[in-house]
C-alpha cells in the first residue's frame, strides 16, 4: 500500500506532495516537510560516516508502521515515497518517476519556475497515474 | 552471521556500548561514535513522529548500498543497533533480542552497574563473543 509521494529541491522547497492514505493527522503541512527534509539531510549525513566504504547512498529506512523509500539526484533533488512496512524496496520506481514524469514533464516544461512549487496538472496526472498502476498500490 | 559493529544506547541518548566484530568495521574517534549515535535517537524519534499512520514507532532498519543498520528498543526506552554488510539476507532482529537477554543477564545483574552509565562487565563480553562471533 503506497501512502504518500514527496519531491524536494537541494534547498529544502518541497517542489510536490501527494496523499493517498494518510490516518494520523499531522500539525501542519508546512512543518511535515521541514521535518521530513531535516530527517533526509540528517539520514544521509549519519549513513554517511557509518559507511564501511566510500560512496554511500541511502535507500531506505522502515519502522513498524510504515516504510520510506528515497533517491535523491546529482542536482540535489529528492524523490521520496512512503509505503505500508511490508512493500520490497521501490528505488526503481523512484527512478522511473524521475526520469520519465519529472524530467520530461517539469524540467522540460518552460513555465516551470526552478525553485518554486510545481503547477500544472500533467505532473500530477502522469504521477498518479504510474504510481495507481503499480501492484503495491491498493487504494 | 557477519555483522560490523554494535552499538547500546540508553533512554537519553548516550552512547553506553560499541563493540566491532569485523576488521571491515569504519574507525571511528570517541567523538564520532558519540555523535552518531545522539543523531540516531534524534532520528528514531522523529521517524515516529512522521508516521502516516498509526501506531507510531521508531526506525527499525535502515537499508543502504554498503551497509544495513537493525535496531531493537526495548521497553525501557534502551536501543540495541547492529550494522552488517549490505545483502545480509534476512532480519538481524532476533540477534538484537538475544543481545538484550544477554545484557539483562550480564549487565542488569551485576551489582556493581549502575544503570544508564557505560558498560564495563567482562561477561557480557565474552557471551557477546560467543553469540555473534561463535555463530
Amino acid at each position: 500500500m503506497i501512502f504518500g509521494f514527496y519531491l524536494f529541491n537541494r534547498d529544502g522547497i518541497c517542489l510536490y506532495h501527494e496523499e493517498w492514505k494518510r490516518s494520523r493527522t499531522v500539525s501542519s503541512r508546512e512543518d511535515n516537510h521541514k521535518l521530513l527534509f531535516g530527517l533526509l539531510f540528517m539520514m544521509k549525513a549519519f549513513v554517511s560516516k557509518l559507511s564501511p566504504k566510500d560512496g554511500c547512498e541511502f535507500h531506505s529506512f522502515k519502522t513498524a508502521a510504515f516504510k520510506l523509500h528515497y533517491f535523491d539526484t546529482p542536482s540535489g533533488l529528492k524523490f521520496v515515497l512512503t509505503t505500508d512496512d511490508k512493500t520490497p524496496n521501490l528505488r526503481d520506481c523512484l527512478k522511473h518517476i524521475y526520469s520519465s514524469i519529472y524530467v520530461e514533464l517539469v524540467a522540460k516544461s518552460p513555465s516551470q519556475e526552478i525553485g518554486k512549487q510545481i503547477e500544472g496538472s500533467h505532473f500530477s496526472q502522469s504521477l498518479n497515474k504510474y504510481v495507481q498502476s503499480l501492484s503495491y498500490f491498493q487504494s | 552471521m557477519s555483522c560490523y559493529t554494535l552499538f547500546i544506547i540508553n533512554k537519553a541518548g548516550g552512547l553506553i556500548y560499541k563493540r566491532d566484530f569485523s576488521a571491515d568495521a569504519p574507525k571511528l574517534s570517541v567523538n564520532d561514535q558519540l555523535r552518531l549515535v545522539s543523531t540516531f535517537h534524534s532520528m528514531h524519534a522523529i521517524a515516529g513522529r512522521l508516521s502516516p499512520v498509526d501506531p507510531a514507532s521508531g526506525i527499525d532498519h535502515i537499508e543502504t548500498n554498503t551497509f544495513q543498520l537493525f535496531c531493537y528498543q526495548s521497553l525501557t526506552g534502551l536501543k540495541f543497533l547492529i550494522t552488517s554488510p549490505a545483502h545480509t539476507s534476512g532480519s538481524l532482529e532476533h540477534l538484537l533480542f538475544k543481545t538484550y537477554q544477554l545484557y539483562s543477564d550480564f549487565v542488569l545483574k551485576n551489582p556493581f552497574y549502575e544503570l544508564d552509565m557505560p558498560i564495563h562487565c567482562s561477561q557480557f563480553d565474552t557471551n557477546l563473543d560467543k553469540l555473534i562471533l561463535g555463530k
